[in-house]
């Protein structure tokens, strides 16, 4: 079984920094056949908006573990939006300079808000895919800084040229699956909550194979329960390998 | 690797297009994942007022099927409960029952709790305490169902000491807080996540303590064994959580 996890936060609150962390991170998602995984960073750790000199620091760590561990990180840019355009073209293009192969967007803002246009720019012109936490906000406080599945596929909507990557298949639910049709540049993963049944099936159905994205986002999730999900889904091997491991393989162009 | 399930159930979740399967087709589902035993409750006894109809259909139906053993589920909101349990027990021999206070909505502190615990008590049958069937935070808008809260069970833990009774359905902070509290309590693992799961939980809590749960059809039968076959701890336990702490517990 050949894995790519394209939703992982290896250093999670300051926790997984060292070597001897990493090195054992490695060899235990190895041995369960994960070949590359996708390094997020330490997104919250100084809360919903970090500022540039905060993000450095998270996108360094993250530098740090592509360099222990070359042939198994991918490393994905942490950006905030809301610091403008500027600064944030200055990380993202030191980011690049230094091997990264993505953005993260988080909970600083909205995906449908202005402020996302700068950086939708910058990734086209990078060709960098954009990974944008979603969240089911319906009739929930919270769509200032979490995107709703509508929201995320906004984005991808008004950037067709630029892969969004829609985080979290077991929160924005069937609702964002359904958003998601017809949306060739959009992606969803299988990342985060707990292992309800059902779902996969239903985005396989929906979407098709093409568009689905193996994704743990360790450390709030268990391994095995991630990949167990997936295997374990009422779906055709086929299916199965390309949301492991080929999907994620030619999007993120590894070959 | 093969497992005792402490928490499956058998039958259609209305919030879910999941498969529609007999009885015996579930039991085929479980062993094709290893699960040799099961304990299972009917879901529709969560939704029913009075779920007894179909505690009585669901031990007559498990009598076919050897790998399934049937746990009735007791709405303790109703007067007629011990009635119940006394006419299941003339029916089959009951190992545990199985209770679902905020579905059915009375209190772990109510007096017919305490009646059921000291029944149970006397006649050695296990209780099995569901905390959650979903993620709170998940759940379709139409059922807003809270789990029970970490302090009713801690205040009934502490009210009956040495009644040992299995709690499914616990997020791991939970299973962390109530282990260190209540050390008769027993949880399964099937909402507990965090990376090396397992090998963090039992730096604190005895394996003993700890119990494979699936929770079939609601989760992914796979999500759940895999996340115990593939964790970095000794086989042997593995074995324990797996099988042989809910053999030794229920008298499997």
């Amino acid at each position: 079984m050949r894995i790519i996890d394209c939703h992982a936060h290896p250093i999670f609150f300051e926790s997984g920094k060292t070597k001897q962390e990493a090195d054992k991170l490695v060899s235990y998602s190895k041995s369960l056949g994960i070949e590359r995984m996708v390094c997020l960073g330490d997104v919250l750790v100084h809360g919903p908006s970090p500022n540039e000199e905060q993000l450095r620091t998270i996108n360094d760590d993250t530098r740090q573990l592509m360099a222990w561990h070359p042939d198994f990180f991918i490393g994905f840019c942490y950006l905030n939006p809301t610091l403008g355009e500027k600064p944030l073209r200055a990380e993202l293009e030191r980011c690049v300079e230094a091997g990264f192969s993505g953005i993260k967007l988080e909970i600083a803002n909205n995906a449908r808000d202005a402020v996302m246009t700068p950086l939708m720019k910058a990734a086209e012109q990078h060709a960098l895919p954009v990974l944008q936490h979603t969240w089911d906000t319906l009739r929930k406080p919270m769509r200032k800084l979490h995107s709703d599945p509508i929201d995320t596929c906004l984005l991808a909507r008004r950037f067709p040229n630029v892969k969004v990557i829609m985080a979290h298949l077991h929160s924005f639910g069937v609702r964002g699956v359904l958003e998601a049709q017809g949306l060739s540049n959009l992606y969803i993963d299988t990342s985060s909550c707990l292992p309800f049944a059902g779902l996969i099936e239903y985005a396989v159905e929906k979407i098709g194979p093409d568009r689905i994205l193996y994704g743990s986002d360790i450390p709030i999730r268990e391994l095995g329960q991630c990949i167990g999900r997936v295997i374990g889904a009422d779906i055709d091997e086929e299916t199965k390998k390309r949301i492991l491991y080929s999907n994620a393989h030619t999007l993120f162009d590894l070959a | 690797m093969t497992f005792i399930d402490t928490n499956s159930s058998y039958g259609h979740w209305p919030f879910a297009d999941l498969p529609k399967q007999t009885l015996s087709q579930f039991e085929t589902h479980l062993q094709k994942h290893g699960i040799e035993q099961a304990l299972v409750s009917r879901l529709e006894t969560i939704f029913l007022p009075d779920p007894n109809q179909s505690n009585r259909e669901h031990i007559l139906a498990c009598k076919r099927l050897s790998h399934l053993t049937p746990i009735p589920v007791l709405n303790l909101a109703n007067r007629d409960w011990l009635d119940n349990l006394e006419a299941y027990r003339r029916m089959t021999e009951i190992k545990a029952v199985k209770l679902y206070p905020n579905f059915h909505n009375y209190s772990l502190s109510s007096t017919r709790v305490a009646d059921l615990t000291e029944y149970l008590a006397k006649n050695e049958i296990r209780l099995i305490l569901n905390v959650r069937m979903l993620d709170e935070r998940h759940q379709y808008h139409g059922l807003a169902i809270k789990g029970v809260s970490k302090k009713q069970i801690i205040a009934y833990a502490k009210r009956f000491p040495d009644f040992p009774f299995l709690c499914t359905g616990l997020f791991r902070p939970e299973i962390l807080t109530l282990a260190e509290l209540c050390p008769q309590i027993r949880m399964d693992l099937s909402f507990a996540d965090w990376h090396d799961l397992i090998n963090g939980l039992i730096e604190t809590i005895n394996p003993e303590r700890l119990f494979f749960g699936s929770h079939t059809p609601l989760m992914v039968t796979k999500a759940n064994t895999y996340k115990l076959e593939v964790a970095a701890i000794p086989q042997t336990f593995k074995t324990q959580i797996a099988r042989e702490n809910a053999k030794a517990f229920f008298k499997l």
